[in-house]
């Protein structure tokens, strides 16, 4: 009994083993077969079967480049972003891809993951420094999170190298009006201008930033021409209105005013042309009310701190005045200094010209 | 003459190559470009593969204008740069390369703000620095060299070259106390003779004429074999003095070429100075060895000329004359020496009989320079003076910054050839991945490039004319397309594309005619129409009637063919079937285009204006386009009387087409009805240049300068407009 205990105690120890030999032969799966027969599937156009076997591959090892590329587009188009970031860090990683690079922005982008994005343009900057998209896409980024330096350094180079290219000089525009530089942001708006004469946002633009040089009579013709091409623009409307206030033509820089106030209560522009307005009007403390919407809304903007300390003085409240010089100038220095780390890295505008 | 100055310092101090030293091989960079461009290409890596393509551009228009300066074609060279500076991230180079040009050109101030703005942006760019400094030098702004300078110096202390500019910028400051520590610092960091050479080069430049003794004797002393100590101790009395220290100078020269006994410039120099001492016969053997210099020296060959004729040498005279003159074509160049040249070649030739090339070349030598008649002496004191003489001129030394003079010309052209090449191949490529992207124009933009350096680069003209036609420009289809045709004059897809260009720029005539043929035509009814539309448009509505039977037999009807038929019933002045054809088609397909335009059209020829303004309203409705439409409806505007309804339309029309003859013609003539004569003029004026033949725009400009009181300007447009009409008459009867 003891022995025919140990005998059996033998024979199931070794089951497993020969249970395994016993088993018929499976061949491992080999990962290169799979791809073979995905790209035999997509050259036969069965994408089903090919995104199948894509699929199976990518959970034995690292796709090819193309394959890669393939499935991610398609995890990506099926809502399975994190199957298709994992494909795309796997090629920008083993092939240096700047097209897995490129995608993956977009989808870090897409998920609101700025500094992510950025990061992926950086390391696809480097691999293709000067491929129109990367640049491209490193400025919408970089503008996307008020970023304007990073997006003034691609968009320079893409305007001399694309220069039939709107969007670039426009973007370019948009980057230094977001940096405060108003005497840069001319040439290039008016080179976009010149290249889609019946943009809205350019014309906008453009004349946000003569606006800016206080050229209002430039300014209103462009902001006018915005306005019939979309009558309901909120920007256009209060931007005419400021050069319409500079023009001294008060009646309608006030009847702008008030249209674009009442689409947006809270524009800047609108708020600091009808500050402007009743201050003219010596109505000093619906100036006051006005100018401190236009504060909140664009904290950056020097020109209503300085016109709120007019419309301080004027109520008797000397304090409170001083004050908003004060932060006018800080917010003037800032802008210059700004302005001048702008000028130096970029070498764009060399001749003065800040945001008043 | 290369001023040796740059150079010798470069290699001095630095241990760099010299200016004339080649890189082993000057397109390598722009190889790599292309190469590793097609690697990614191959990889279907896009981005990476035209971020290379557009470093190849960059390399390609740097190299091209390197060998454009190198052969004095500045305003080539300029163009290539500006190529260079517009093709890639990178503009450092290229903008560099440009003030350099601009520099070359004796503009000075667009040299300082190129570089300015390079140096803004790349502070640690030493070179750039220099060369900033040089250009304000050039610019008069000496106080702003030194500071740029000494800025530059304070950042690279060790930089020994950085180091000798600044000295040398001290001394153009005369602030001879600050030249002489950092000089000493130089011999002191490099101790040998050379240095000292160097210094006193220097110095001798600066006028310091005692300190340039010292440091070249200093030189000798560590060395007696020193080269070009000597040389410079030679030039110093003469340039101190003048011809007085001919002698001495003439000994100097001698123990140089006992130093160096075949330096061309010693033996040069010693020729100039012995033929100005009416040596001739003891000039002539240094002056043959000077003329044997690589590259060869007009100069050289000016004065052996000159040797040669004074001991009746007539016929090398004129050889070594000619030389000179074509030696001395590319810069840098002297008028009196142009002038000197032609002058000693027109009394060589005189003396060999040949007088009337003779008279030439002393014409030549009066226009060229009135100093040719100076004195022998007061011109070898100039020469001597001025030439070795580096400031200015120094910093606007063509050859001494161009980094491929050492080339000789085959090597050149071989370069240029290579350069052009990789050039277009780069812009096909970058044109090929636009035009996968549908981006036609933008592909056409880059065939263009790629046309323009290398116009027979193969498919390139296929290309562009392709990227045209798929953008929808006809108008510049047509050209490329015609030059591929003739290459591939049996590629039936290319002849069909350029019929269609020809089409729809109007020119109905050539497209009938390379439809004609096409065998294609019989079964693609879309060909076989565009072939009947050309004859009817080109005036062979007979022919087209033919063409549309066969088709309607064939396909059977449609809008779009009752709408040519009714055209062509309208050509033929059947306006009774051409308006029953016409209004078929719209009752078939209402929006049908051309048919209610063609309706308008034949209304106004028959005075019905409201049946025609009716017709031609509702061909604007569906296309809104339609400019020749739109000049229509002005025009039954206008003799309905309603001219202030027209002026915004033709106003419309020019803004689309500012080249449109019959527009400016009606817009000009309706306001010179309504009073505004100054504008009408305007309008006559532009209508009469693109349409000279046109009798009635004449005859308009010249009642709107009469109205204008420009008498004599309308009599000639009267006289014109009477000319045209005579000329009618003539060829109709």
């Amino acid at each position: 009994m003891t022995r025919l205990l140990r005998v059996l105690a033998v024979l199931l120890a070794a089951a497993p083993v020969l249970a395994q030999t016993a088993a018929p032969v499976s061949p491992a799966p080999d990962i290169k077969a799979i791809q073979r027969r995905a790209r035999q599937y997509l050259a036969e156009s069965r994408e089903n079967d090919a995104v199948a076997e894509l699929r199976r591959a990518a959970k034995l090892g690292p796709l090819d480049r193309d394959l890669a590329l393939k499935l991610a587009n398609v995890e990506q188009a099926a809502g399975n972003r994190a199957l298709a970031e994992k494909q795309l860090r796997s090629a920008a990683d083993r092939f240096k891809s700047v097209q897995a690079l490129l995608q993956l922005a977009r989808l870090q982008s897409g998920q609101g993951d700025a500094a992510g994005a950025l990061e992926s343009l950086t390391r696809a900057r480097a691999l293709a420094p000067n491929a129109e998209d990367v640049l491209s896409a490193s400025a919408q980024v970089a503008l996307a999170v008020r970023a304007p330096l990073p997006a003034i350094l691609a968009l320079e180079p893409l305007t001399r190298m694309c220069p039939t290219v709107a969007q670039y000089p426009y973007l370019l525009g948009v980057a230094l009006l977001q940096a405060g530089d108003m005497l840069g942001a001319v040439e290039p708006l008016q080179q976009a201008q010149k290249l889609e004469p019946s943009r809205v946002l350019t014309l906008v633009a453009l004349g946000l930033a003569l606006n800016g040089r206080k050229m209002y009579a430039e300014a209103k013709p462009g902001l006018l021409r915005a306005l019939e091409l979309e009558p309901e623009n909120v920007e256009a409307t209060a931007a005419l209105a400021e050069a319409e206030d500079g023009l001294g033509e008060l009646p309608e820089a006030e009847a702008h005013a008030e249209r674009a106030l009442a689409r947006a209560s809270g524009h800047a522009t609108a708020n600091l042309v009808m500050g402007m307005v009743r201050m003219k009007q010596e109505r000093y403390a619906e100036a006051r009310a006005a100018f401190e919407r236009a504060i909140a809304g664009d904290p950056g903007s020097p020109k209503a701190y300085y016109q709120l300390s007019l419309a301080y003085a004027r109520l008797g409240d000397e304090a409170g005045a001083q004050k908003q010089v004060e932060l006018y100038q800080r917010k003037l220095r800032e802008i210059d200094e700004q302005v001048h780390r702008l000028r130096t890295a970029t070498g764009i505008s060399d001749n003065g010209g800040m945001r008043r | 003459m290369p001023h040796a100055l740059s150079w010798v310092a470069g290699l001095l101090l630095c241990g760099a190559a010299s200016a004339a030293e080649v890189p082993s091989d000057p397109a390598a960079a722009l190889d790599a470009a292309i190469a590793a461009a097609e690697t990614s290409l191959r990889e279907g890596e896009l981005q990476v593969a035209e971020s290379h393509y557009r470093s190849a551009l960059l390399e390609g228009w740097l190299l091209l204008g390197d060998l454009q300066a190198t052969e004095g074609q500045l305003p080539l060279a300029r163009v290539s740069y500006r190529r260079a500076s517009t093709s890639a991230v990178e503009t450092r180079r290229a903008l560099r390369s440009l003030a350099l040009v601009h520099l070359q050109s004796g503009e000075a101030a667009e040299a300082v703000s190129l570089l300015t703005g390079v140096v803004g942006r790349s502070p640690e760019d030493v070179p750039a620095r220099r060369m900033l400094a040089k250009a304000l030098t050039a610019a008069g702004q000496l106080e702003q060299a030194v500071q740029v300078l000494e800025e530059a110096h304070a950042a690279a202390p060790d930089d020994l070259e950085l180091t000798f500019a600044l000295a040398s910028g001290y001394l153009r400051l005369k602030k001879v106390e600050a030249a002489e520590p950092l000089f000493a610092r130089i011999a002191k960091e490099r101790p040998i003779p050379q240095t000292h050479v160097l210094i006193g080069r220097t110095y001798r430049d600066f006028k310091e004429y005692e300190r340039a003794r010292v440091e070249l004797q200093a030189a000798l002393k560590q060395d007696p074999s020193a080269r070009r100590a000597h040389y410079y101790l030679g030039t110093l009395g003469l340039m101190a003095e003048g011809p007085v220290r001919l002698e001495e100078a003439i000994a100097e020269f001698r123990q140089e070429l006992k130093v160096s006994p075949a330096d061309p410039l010693a033996s040069l120099r010693l020729g100039i100075a012995l033929l100005e001492s009416r040596r001739p016969a003891e000039a002539l053997p240094a002056l043959d060895l000077a003329s044997r210099s690589d590259p060869p020296e007009a100069e050289a060959f000016h004065y052996l000329g000159r040797a040669q004729l004074a001991l009746d040498l007539t016929t090398q005279a004129v050889t070594s004359l000619r030389r000179a003159l074509e030696l001395i074509k590319g810069p840098p160049f002297d008028e009196v020496q142009r002038g000197s040249v032609h002058y000693n070649l027109a009394l060589a030739l005189r003396k060999v009989g040949a007088s009337e090339e003779a008279a030439t070349h002393f014409a030549a030598a009066e226009l060229a320079s009135a100093h040719v008649a100076e004195s022998a002496r007061e011109r070898l004191s100039r020469y001597l003076s001025d030439s070795l003489e580096p400031e200015p001129t120094a910093a606007v030394d063509p050859f001494m910054e161009v980094p491929l003079v050492g080339l000789d010309a085959a090597a050149r052209s071989a370069l240029k050839q290579r350069a052009t090449t990789a050039l277009a191949r780069a812009y096909l490529n970058l044109g090929v991945m636009q035009a996968q992207g549908e981006h036609f124009s933008r592909a056409a933009a880059h065939f263009e490039s790629a046309a323009e350096v290398a116009p027979d680069f193969p498919n390139v003209q296929y290309s562009l004319g392709v990227a045209h036609f798929n953008a929808r420009e006809f108008d510049k289809a047509t050209g490329p397309l015609a030059r591929a045709l003739a290459q591939s004059p049996d590629d039936a897809g290319l002849r069909r594309m350029l019929a269609v260009s020809w089409l729809n720029v109007e020119a109905y005539d050539k497209a009938a005619e390379l439809l004609k043929d096409d065998a294609a035509r019989f079964s693609d009814p879309s060909l076989e129409y565009a072939y009947g539309l050309a004859l009817v448009r080109s005036g062979r509505a007979a022919e087209a009637e033919a063409v549309f039977a066969r088709l309607l037999a064939l396909h059977g009807d449609s809008a779009e063919l009752g709408v040519v038929m009714g055209q062509a019933h309208a050509q033929q002045g059947d306006y009774e079937s051409a308006i029953e054809t016409l209004q078929a088609a719209l009752r078939r397909k209402p929006d049908v285009a051309d048919a209610n335009a063609t309706l308008g059209v034949i209304f106004l020829k028959q005075g019905k204006l409201p049946e025609a303004e009716a017709a031609l309203r509702a061909e604007l409705r569906s296309n809104p386009s339609d400019l020749k439409s739109q000049h229509h409806l002005a025009t039954v505007l206008d003799l309905e009387g309603r001219t202030e309804e027209a002026l915004p339309l033709l106003r419309a029309v020019l803004k689309s087409k500012p080249d449109f003859a019959d527009a400016r013609y009606l817009l000009g003539k309706i306001l010179l009805a309504g009073g505004a004569a100054g504008e009408a003029a305007e309008h006559l004026e532009a209508a009469a240049r693109l349409a000279p033949e046109d009798a009635n725009i004449h005859y308009q400009l010249g009642q709107a300068y009469q109205k204008l009181g420009r008498t004599d300007e309308a009599q000639q447009q009267f006289e014109i407009f009477r000319q045209i009409k005579d000329k009618r008459r003539g060829s109709t009867s």
